[in-house]
């Protein structure tokens, strides 16, 4: 086992030498230009059971991860608003088999770990010599083992090998030269394909690292904020905006592991949404929601079942009392949510934090997962009002589903510029603004 | 900077010193003796268990607990009175835990291992991740009962054990022989495993079952399986065979008896039923079969 572990470490250290060693001078140009740093690190934690259940595989063991990124030095405003943060991706690796208690049943349920994940780490407090930060990746993991319910039913955290893959870290780095850094940090990483694929309840571990973080050229001074020229449309340009927001996103669940079915089969889900933003700061938004929820795979829950004439629940009268079976169809599953929201933007990439009611307004809604979501959003601005985005619905750390899609933003100025008498459109906007 | 690293690292040292589980310490023993007479045990978290009849050297309520000397101060064994009344008694449960907190400082790689000795036992609450929960032979708790199972209907003074397993990942192994054998398992993956002797056996696996219900070495003159679940459940019995199925789990039957009965549902036949959910036939298959070793 110690051999394996010297293995990875070997192997690690010899690709960051490689990626020292190897480079021409128009390399070094493109190093130097974007101030690009390698990053190796051996983490120790444990495995962290948010499910009873899954405390049978309690077990300390490695990890280890490598890291490619840039150390932004102000070449975008929004770069020196959030203290010039660290950007780019992590190769993550961890085998849960390999612990250090000699508990088998870890490594033959859990199996081991591959992720890749592009990630950005804030500086919080400190300068360029000594500064605690907090890191924040999303990306893909695979999980070489998930839950079979006859072959290994006690990992009933994962249903897919393909997983999304989420760290969060709190770092403390300290500089040693001029071109390296010693990194420490504590961090939780997350595996979870959002319901998917049930079940999926997520495998958590908590760990340390040490690791050192290397300048492949020396860094950049770090500039100023200047003035900008231009804004654009979702960026805050002092004035007061409020926007509509229409999202539809399509989501994708089996249940067959819970519930049965074509374990082939995936159920749609379909989210139509509804955002009411007033932008506050410069990089701050916050409002309310409103959306349905068309969810597919309702029509699987217990005392639900499907034939050729449609859907058919079985319920208790609330005027007889007695039960009796209802035939409906599928809107009457749709669900109807309100929230609060929160949005984050650096430049075109949004993170928008939902807190909601699910509102029962007919007999057959579906609130057996609870009638309060989460919800998380990545959006990425494709044009100037159309966005891209994914997002993630929890109902407190439990995934219910996950989807992608496009949405339209209707941008709506209700600040009057008093010092100059007038209003007067921002630059960079669009014609249809003009009527203010 | 400096003074908010000064912080930090102060905090940390402190909470370290605080805290003595950084190892579970040497093995030790504790004895403790209840004299409630209880009816009912829940099993909790990871004590591994070793239920026994209680004789003339150990009276019922005697408990042993071997763990390491920093666990075991944690570790409780507590009476407590339930809302249940079975005849003219008031039934009292044996609470067992595990309440040690902050596990993950020290090794994983340690047991805690407990007898208890008992006198009638009426049920069996397993919410445990114990890896070995035995049992001496129960014989089930005497009490009056109207058996109302479909067209099968009698009352009886019969001796009862009834076994519910909600949550937990543990595996438990149960002896018995008493007259009716009822095992629910309502959430969890842990593995059971009956044997002995019953009259009527009953299983029925809900929504979130995902562990192994084995009563192949279970031998009972009627068995009722009722599966919700996505789990295998294996069921051995002399005459008959009821089973339902309303998900993908599988039901492995063994037959004791060599004759083979059809089910013919309008003339209520007993036999051996191979019954499904007739509105998801579809979707679940023919997953009641019999078992090939």
């Amino acid at each position: 086992m110690k051999k394996t572990i010297r293995v990875h470490i070997i192997s690690l250290l010899s690709v960051l030498l490689l990626c020292c060693l190897k480079a021409n001078g128009q390399d070094y140009a493109w190093l130097s230009n974007n101030n690009i740093m390698v990053e190796a690190r051996a983490h120790y934690g444990f495995f962290w059971h948010h499910h009873f259940e899954m405390a049978r595989f309690n077990a300390h063991y490695p990890a280890f991860e490598f890291s490619v990124y840039q150390n932004t030095f102000g070449k975008r405003e929004w770069e020196a608003n959030y203290n010039y943060p660290y950007i780019g991706a992590t190769f993550y690796h961890a085998n849960f088999g390999l612990n250090f208690e000699g508990n088998h049943e870890v490594g033959k349920a859990l199996g081991s770990v591959f992720a890749i994940y592009p990630f950005i780490n804030y500086p919080l407090i400190g300068n360029e010599s000594s500064q605690f930060t907090l890191k924040f990746g999303v990306g893909l993991g695979y999980l070489t083992k998930c839950f079979d319910n006859f072959t290994n039913y006690q990992n009933f955290s994962i249903g897919s090998h393909l997983n999304a893959a989420v760290n969060l870290s709190f770092e403390y780095r300290q500089q040693v030269s001029s071109r390296l850094k010693t990194v420490a940090s504590v961090g939780l990483t997350h595996f979870s394909n959002g319901s998917t694929k049930l079940p999926n309840y997520g495998l958590n571990t908590f760990s340390a690292a040490f690791g050192l973080a290397y300048f492949l050229r020396s860094p950049r001074i770090n500039l100023t904020p200047t003035k900008r020229p231009e804004y654009k449309p979702f960026e805050f340009d002092k004035k007061k905006w409020f926007s509509v927001d229409l999202n539809y996103g399509i989501g994708f669940k089996n249940v067959s592991q819970t519930l049965g079915g074509d374990t082939t089969h995936y159920y749609s889900v379909h989210d139509f949404s509804t955002l009411l933003l007033a932008q506050f700061t410069q990089h701050s938004r916050a409002g309310i929601g409103l959306s349905f929820v068309l969810d597919l795979s309702d029509q699987t829950l217990p005392d639900h079942f499907v034939d050729n004439e449609g859907i058919h629940v079985k319920k208790e009268d609330p005027e007889t009392g007695k039960e009796r079976v209802y035939d409906i169809n599928a809107l009457q599953m749709t669900k109807l949510n309100f929230s609060l929201c929160y949005a984050m933007t650096m430049n075109r990439l949004s993170y928008y934090f939902e807190f909601g009611w699910h509102l029962k307004y007919n007999l057959f809604t579906d609130l057996s997962k609870g009638n309060i979501f989460q919800k998380v959003s990545f959006r990425y601005q494709v044009y100037d009002d159309i966005y891209a985005h994914l997002s993630l619905m929890t109902h407190f750390g439990r995934a219910d589903y996950l989807c992608f899609g496009l949405g339209y933003r209707f941008n709506q100025k209700y600040y009057i510029n008093h010092e100059k008498g007038t209003r007067r459109r921002p630059p960079g906007m669009h014609k249809r603004y003009l009527f203010l | 900077m400096k003074k908010a690293l000064a912080a930090v690292l102060l905090a940390c040292i402190s909470v370290i010193c605080s805290c003595n589980k950084f190892t579970i310490g040497n093995e030790t023993v504790a004895v403790q003796d209840i004299t409630v007479p209880f009816q009912v045990i829940e099993f909790h978290d990871d004590v591994n268990v070793r239920l026994l009849h209680c004789d003339a050297n150990h009276p019922a309520g005697h408990i042993q607990i071997k763990a390491g000397e920093h666990l075991i101060n944690d570790i409780s064994a507590e009476i407590q009175k339930t809302n249940e009344i079975v005849g003219h008694d008031t039934l009292y449960k044996l609470i067992i835990q595990n309440n040690n907190s902050g596990n993950f400082l020290h090794t994983y790689d340690y047991s805690i291992e407990m007898t208890v000795y008992y006198d009638t036992l009426y049920s069996l609450v397993f919410n445990s991740n114990a890896k070995n929960i035995v049992t001496d032979t129960l014989r089930g708790f005497y009490y009056p009962t109207h058996f109302t199972q479909d067209t099968l209907e009698w009352d009886s003074l019969a001796p009862n054990l009834l076994i519910e397993l909600d949550g937990g990942s543990g595996d438990f192994n149960v002896l018995t022989n008493c007259y009716r054998v009822t095992t629910k398992f309502l959430h969890g993956t842990s593995c059971i495993t009956t044997k002995g002797s019953a009259t009527i056996a009953s299983t029925f696996a809900d929504y979130d079952c995902h562990g192994i219900i084995d009563s192949r070495e279970l031998e009972s003159h009627i068995h009722y399986v009722t599966s919700y679940g996505t789990n295998t459940i294996y069921a051995k019995t002399f005459s008959l065979l009821k089973a339902s199925n309303y998900n993908i789990g599988r039901i492995y039957y063994v037959k004791y008896d060599k004759k083979t009965y059809d089910y013919i549902p309008d003339e209520g036949d007993w036999g051996w039923i191979t019954h499904h959910c007739p509105e998801k036939k579809e979707l679940i298959g023919d997953n009641i079969k019999p078992l090939v070793e």
